[in-house]
């Protein structure tokens, strides 16, 4: 059994920065992702708000400073089945899915993505807007540079083995399960939009409405369209709504929290595209404009002096027109309250945070009843332990939280996780001076 | 800007009159939005919701709005504080039913069930008890009969007594109705869409309230169009929210006109009193198929609610329950006892004929007695109130032509 000091789950922003902070301080860690490459929601980002800074600018440095360091080891397309106490350490089952690629030969050149005849359109990196193939590199600045075959679309023609001028290709791969002994855990397994299940906004059936996520792919400078395009019929479109608390503090899709990001992230857009498209008329259609960090009011402020319109009132009904607009009903309320239908041509539902990865059967941590996050057991004081001692968790696993608060979760988890490894808060909890469940008491 | 009064704890107040929590409600305006029948001449639910949450009951009473809603439920399933707008409304009409109401009897009905059901049983008991008092007083058992004697005179004499006491509550209710919402501006109409109505002429007023009432009669009472929005006509027999209801309403109608001719024709008019006509007489005939209209729609309308197949469905109330149920009954001891009269027209010496005829005086006089009270109000207050909103939306359109 491999031995880590630690185990970190999940190799988003916040993930590799626990990572980082931990590997500088000596230790070994174990980093687990699911997907294929590290980088997270961050690396499919435009810009970040409020500095429009170049979001995969802030991410790749640290994408390419994981994979080289020398204390972090990076499993990819691996993620827990099993995390248990053992002892004052943790076992760690890992369930390691079959790349087909042999990592040590594989140069990432592309030809075998060239070769492959099948086109996939998957909720990947551009989130189901561009074209993948089933084997290929993830993206351009995927970290590892390594390809990867998808076995779900894969029809095993061969062509890819063949294009491979390294030989890399190996069907004879099968996922496996290896245990690793760990000292401490950090949950960093992030957050996934809400589903866009609302039969009211068109249950994901309209074609001109998307995600806050495929916005955020189309300005993208690697955007899989090359520009501002609606995905119905390519049209550039000249009227832009954005339909806030589409996926957050609606109970009747179970989602009554704030999602903390959907407004900035909207107005971050509505920036951008009024640079994009400077004729469009961009709407917003909110409840309350919540913007509580530093700098986010000034920016909030500054896109309405640039000429975005925010209007009041929830959106009731999204009906999709047959030319593919799409007529927003809505209750605006301006000195008096009334009921107004407007059209547009793109849709972005401003979708919130839900969480991606679920604590039961692997890991006895406790989840947050209503938000069904993992729950902190000092919100206020000690925002990274969670109800089990020895594991901590680090950006929005723990709660909706923008980039910043995210890295910040990071370090201050892996904080927590040194710790807990010199012997400290791991001595004081097992000479139970720190009584975790007391403290939640 | 006139001063507006208010009163605290109007949303506690209204909250007796049904089981909700508008205090959820953050007013995003969601469930006016999607209400397939608000529009911007009266929006709804919102306004209302406002009005009630800052106490503004006088405004909240004057609405025609609140009888606008036909409640589908829609507002409620998408609310995102999951507040229930719809059983707001719902709850906001009993509020208004009981406020209209000049004896202020259905302020407890609405807020007691135990005192609602035990009115229910005594009024029973106390209706079988007059309508068999003859029974046990009558000096001579000879004159016992049903279709005639004493029997027959003191179910007619009750029936009349009841029928001038509801006459005239009904009456009272009608100006209140008026006096609060007839000449009220909606308090959600905005502003540019309100004219100057004081353009129009007396008699041209006068010619459109006349005309709106006919198109209200016939599109709204008689044929309840509203019901027709797909969002809110349901999809199977028993979602379906248009045809039971008009089924009672015009079994109801039928087997009302049918009871009008028989007391004012037939009895006063031909002097036939206690003369049993044929079973095949058109008048029978209609009250055969009023009957059936009224069972029928009653067993949809109470298999719907106990199945509860969707939103519609969700909450009955239990003065709902008792309106529905006694339609049923009223319906169905309705046939038995026309089955009983003419079993004991064949046979004189049966006795249990004249029970199922009890029965069935003791169910509709109770149903009759508590219509200006519960639910049954609302075949007063909503087609006045339509009447009202149809007229003076009318006047706005007409006054911004001129």
């Amino acid at each position: 059994m491999e031995k880590f000091d630690a185990v970190i789950v999940g190799g988003g922003i916040a993930g590799m920065q626990a990572a980082l902070d931990l590997g500088d301080q000596g230790y070994k860690v174990l980093l687990l992702e699911k997907q294929a490459s590290i980088g997270g929601t961050m690396i499919q980002l435009s810009k970040v708000f409020p500095t429009l800074d170049c979001a995969s600018c802030i991410t790749t440095p640290k994408m390419s400073a994981v994979s080289s360091h020398e204390n972090i080891t990076l499993w990819t397309l691996a993620e827990p089945k099993k995390i248990e106490p053992n002892g004052d350490r943790f076992k760690v089952t890992v369930f390691q899915k079959a790349r087909y690629v042999n990592e040590k030969d594989c140069t990432g050149c592309g030809e075998c993505e060239q070769a492959c005849p099948v086109i996939i359109y998957d909720d990947g990196y551009d989130e189901s807007l561009g074209p993948t193939k089933a084997v290929g590199v993830p993206f351009a600045t995927a970290m590892p540079q390594k390809a990867v075959l998808h076995d779900d679309y894969c029809i095993f023609c061969g062509k890819c083995a063949r294009a491979c001028p390294t030989d890399a290709i190996d069907f004879t791969q099968r996922d496996k399960e290896i245990e690793v002994d760990a000292g401490t855990v950090i949950l960093a397994t992030g957050f996934l939009q809400t589903p866009t299940i609302k039969e009211e906004y068109g249950g994901g059936r309209f074609k001109n409405v998307i995600t806050g996520k495929q916005m955020d792919r189309i300005l993208a400078p690697t955007s899989p369209f090359g520009g501002v395009y609606r995905p119905g019929d390519g049209k550039i479109p000249d009227s832009i709504a954005f339909v806030q608390c589409a996926g957050s503090r609606d109970k009747s899709i179970g989602v009554p929290y704030c999602s903390a990001v959907c407004c900035m992230y909207a107005i971050k857009q509505a920036t951008l595209l009024s640079a994009a498209l400077p004729l469009a008329d961009i709407t917003i259609y909110y409840m309350d404009i919540r913007t509580f960090g530093k700098g986010h009011e000034e920016f909030y402020e500054q896109a309405k002096a640039m000429g975005v319109n925010f209007v009041r009132g929830k959106v009731a009904k999204i009906k999709e027109k047959e030319d593919g607009n799409l007529i927003v009903r809505v209750e605006t309320f301006g000195e008096d309250g009334r009921i107004e239908e407007f059209e547009h041509d793109l849709v972005v539902l401003s979708l919130g945070l839900v969480p991606q990865w679920y604590p039961k059967g692997i890991v006895n941590v406790d989840i947050d009843e209503t938000t069904k996050f993992i729950k902190l057991i000092k919100p206020m004081t000690d925002p990274t332990l969670t109800s089990m001692p020895g594991i901590f968790v680090a950006g929005t696993a723990g709660g909706p939280k923008d980039i910043v608060e995210s890295i910040i979760s990071g370090s201050a988890a892996a904080m927590k996780a040194a710790e807990w490894l010199n012997g400290k808060l791991r001595d004081a909890f097992f000479a139970k001076e720190l009584d975790v469940k007391q403290v939640t008491n | 800007m006139s001063v507006i009064e208010l009163k605290p704890g109007l949303i506690e107040e209204i909250q007796k009159y049904g089981a909700f929590d508008i205090s959820a409600c953050f007013n995003c305006g969601n469930c006016t939005a999607v209400c397939p029948l608000s529009n911007n001449a009266s929006s709804f639910p919102r306004p209302l919701i406002r009005l009630a949450q800052v106490g503004a009951k006088e405004e909240l009473l004057k609405s025609k709005e609140l009888w606008l809603c036909y409640y589908c439920g829609e507002c409620s399933e998408t609310c995102p504080r999951q507040a229930e707008p719809g059983e707001f409304m719902a709850a906001a009409r009993r509020y208004a039913i009981a406020h209209y109401d000049p004896t202020k009897v259905s302020t407890i009905f609405y807020k007691s069930k135990i005192f609602f059901i035990s009115l229910l049983i005594i009024l029973a008991a106390l209706f079988t008890y007059v309508g068999n008092w003859i029974n046990i007083a009558r000096p001579f058992p000879e004159d016992y009969e049903i279709a005639g004697g004493w029997f027959y005179e003191t179910i007619h004499w009750v029936g009349i007594g009841l029928g001038i006491f509801i006459g005239l509550i009904a009456l009272i209710e009608i100006i209140n109705i008026y006096r609060y919402t007839a000449k009220h501006d909606e308090y959600t109409m905005p502003e540019d869409y309100k004219t100057d109505t004081s353009k129009l002429s007396t008699g041209k007023k006068f010619s459109i309230a006349f005309n709106t009432f006919f198109s209200v009669l016939w599109n709204e009472v008689m044929l309840q169009k509203r019901f027709q929005d797909p969002d809110i006509k349901g999809k199977d027999v028993f979602e379906n929210r248009r045809y039971p209801h008009l089924f009672i309403f015009w079994g109801f109608i039928l087997l009302f006109a049918v009871t009008s001719f028989n007391f004012l024709v037939k009895d006063t008019l031909l002097g036939l009193k206690g003369v049993l006509w044929p079973w095949y007489y058109p008048t029978h005939i209609v009250g055969y198929v009023g009957g059936a209209l009224l069972v029928i729609g009653s067993t949809v309308m109470i298999i719907g609610r106990l199945k509860k197949p969707n939103k519609y469905f969700k909450n009955t109330h239990f003065t709902d329950w008792a309106f529905i149920i006694y339609m049923w009954l009223a319906g169905v001891t309705g046939f038995l006892a026309t089955i009983a009269v003419f079993m004991y027209q064949s046979n004189p010496s049966l006795t249990w004929p004249y029970w199922l005829v009890i029965a069935h005086v003791v169910v509709v006089a109770e149903l009759l007695l508590l219509a200006p009270f519960t639910k049954f109000a609302h075949a007063i207050y909503r087609p006045f109130a339509l009447w009202f909103y149809e007229t003076k939306k009318r006047y706005h359109e007409e006054a911004s032509k001129e």
